[in-house]
């Protein structure tokens, strides 16, 4: 299967710190990826430099076998198109609307009519489980779990190739928490996007990662999957993470 | 000693690093105000920017008419000349006072909200997803603004020219006992369509300059609520510091030639 990212040889400097050191892997069209590590290791930062919002010192990057760091910044928007984030703060637009929020991408891409967008938001809010109500409230009126299903709606109406999701179960409830990890594996299935998720939560890992890749320090320490990841644990970080997971 | 130097050495490369990134700023947002792609958001800051300042504009102004004949009219009437004072107010107003007072109270009042809405959608990842999303945060979120601000601004400077002259005239007329005519005919004898220029020309400007500035702070938040705090203060201070800057610039540009 073809390679849809791949990233050669990163390093990310923020200020003076050096975040990420000698960054390699690559993934393939519709594996469903997770990168683990604890708070700030530099995964964020990471997925962040991989969408051409940080830039990095010194690498390659490819996305759908172009190098976005030689790219214009057109022709990175038209890779974007196909992308879809979901943020750890879920960030939704506070002065807008469930529904222009969800439908942001079309409102500003597109000549479609606000009705008919509207109509799109609807469609995929309702497929992830809410009901027309939602639509006209602010985002301020949602909970921690509403706003993440809300942010997932909107990475998704773009019809995405790639989905990142950035700490997708953080400040959840355990019952919440496990309904998003459900819902990310479903919409893994149904939607057949590429996924890279970004997490400290072991458990979420184990079940929607296919292969994880672990980082420390700003380095990737190991890769594959969990199981394999498991006959690994003589890395102490590896061996606490296995731990928890169980 | 090396310290010192590394100290000094950090300040010009900051200042430096600010400068370029703030005009490289104005030159994109210009570019893509004129380009604009999405224009329903004008309405709505020109209502932040121009019709919520018009209130305070109008006061300001008021009051800066009437104390200017108030101050005037006294020292000139020991020559006879008190009648002047409304060529005065409208000479002062058109070329100096009006474009600067209206310039700071935009800044003070419109540029802290602008760095402190933008400053919080960068901590909160929002720009991030503008980004994500394919829309370029300069296109979506300031050049919106300067449209709004060069529509505004310039409107906010002629209202408080007349206002201000409606001020001198209470006071010079019911106070000073200038006749009405005899006031109204000086108000508008010396100002000329160059005086209205150089301040149309101060007004657009500082409109760029408040705009940019504010939305430079917002843009480059960071570290949370005390960040937030931190770039409209700097907002505000670094807009009053480029438009006294600006003035200067235009002024001098116009006595010299």
């Amino acid at each position: 299967m073809e390679n849809i990212i791949e990233v050669k040889n990163l390093y990310v400097k923020l200020g003076n710190r050096e975040i990420l050191k000698d960054i390699n892997f690559e993934i393939k069209k519709g594996e469903s990826v997770v990168i683990i590590g604890p708070s700030g290791c530099g995964k964020t930062v990471l997925i962040k430099t991989i969408l051409g919002i940080i830039k990095p010192v010194k690498g390659e990057i490819y996305i759908f076998g172009q190098n976005i760091l030689k790219l214009e910044e057109e022709e990175i928007k038209k890779i974007r198109s196909k992308i879809g984030m979901v943020f750890q703060n879920s960030a939704l637009f506070d002065s807008l609307k469930v529904w222009e929020n969800v439908g942001f991408y079309y409102l500003y891409h597109s000549e479609k009519t606000q009705s008919e967008i509207k109509e799109l938001s609807l469609a995929i809010l309702k497929k992830l489980g809410f009901d027309e109500s939602v639509i006209d409230m602010m985002p301020e009126q949602l909970s921690g779990g509403m706003k993440k299903r809300v942010s997932i709606a909107r990475a998704l109406i773009s019809n995405p190739e790639i989905i990142f999701y950035d700490e997708p179960t953080t400040g959840l409830d355990p019952i919440t928490s496990e309904s998003l990890t459900e819902l990310i594996k479903n919409i893994h299935n149904d939607f057949n996007t590429t996924d890279i998720t970004v997490t400290h939560d072991v458990k979420l890992a184990s079940r929607i990662g296919k292969r994880l890749i672990l980082i420390d320090e700003g380095k990737i320490i190991e890769s594959g999957t969990y199981e394999e990841l498991k006959k690994k644990s003589n890395h102490p970080l590896i061996k606490s993470y296995v731990e928890i997971g169980g | 000693m090396k310290k010192i130097f590394e100290y000094i050495g950090e300040k010009i490369i900051f200042l430096v690093n600010y400068l370029g990134n703030l005009s490289i700023l104005i030159i994109t947002s210009l570019k893509k105000t004129i380009k604009l792609k999405k224009k329903e958001d004008i309405l709505k800051y020109i209502k932040e920017i121009g019709s919520e300042s018009m209130p305070l504009v109008g006061i300001i102004a008021l009051f800066t008419g009437m104390v200017l004949v108030m101050e005037t009219a006294s020292a000139l009437k020991k020559f006879g000349a008190e009648m002047y004072s409304g060529g005065l107010v409208s000479i002062s107003m058109i070329r100096e006072l009006g474009p600067v007072l209206i310039a700071l109270i935009v800044a003070g009042r419109v540029g802290a909200s602008i760095a402190a809405e933008i400053g919080v959608m960068k901590i909160t990842e929002q720009i991030d997803a503008l980004y994500v999303m394919a829309v370029d945060p300069v296109e979506y979120l300031v050049s919106p603004r300067v449209l709004a601000g060069l529509i505004s601004l310039p409107s906010l400077f002629i209202l408080s020219f007349f206002i201000s002259i409606f001020g001198g005239y209470l006071v010079g007329v019911y106070t000073v006992g200038i006749s009405s005519g005899v006031f109204l005919y000086q108000s508008f004898k010396y100002v000329g369509i160059k005086d209205f220029l150089i301040g149309l020309l101060k007004v657009l400007v500082f409109s760029i300059i408040i705009i940019n500035v504010s939305s430079y702070q917002g843009l480059n938040a960071y570290g949370g609520a005390e960040g937030v705090g931190r770039a409209s203060t700097y907002a505000v201070v670094s807009s009053f510091f480029f438009i006294i800057l600006a003035n200067l610039i235009i002024t001098g540009l116009f006595y010299f030639i």
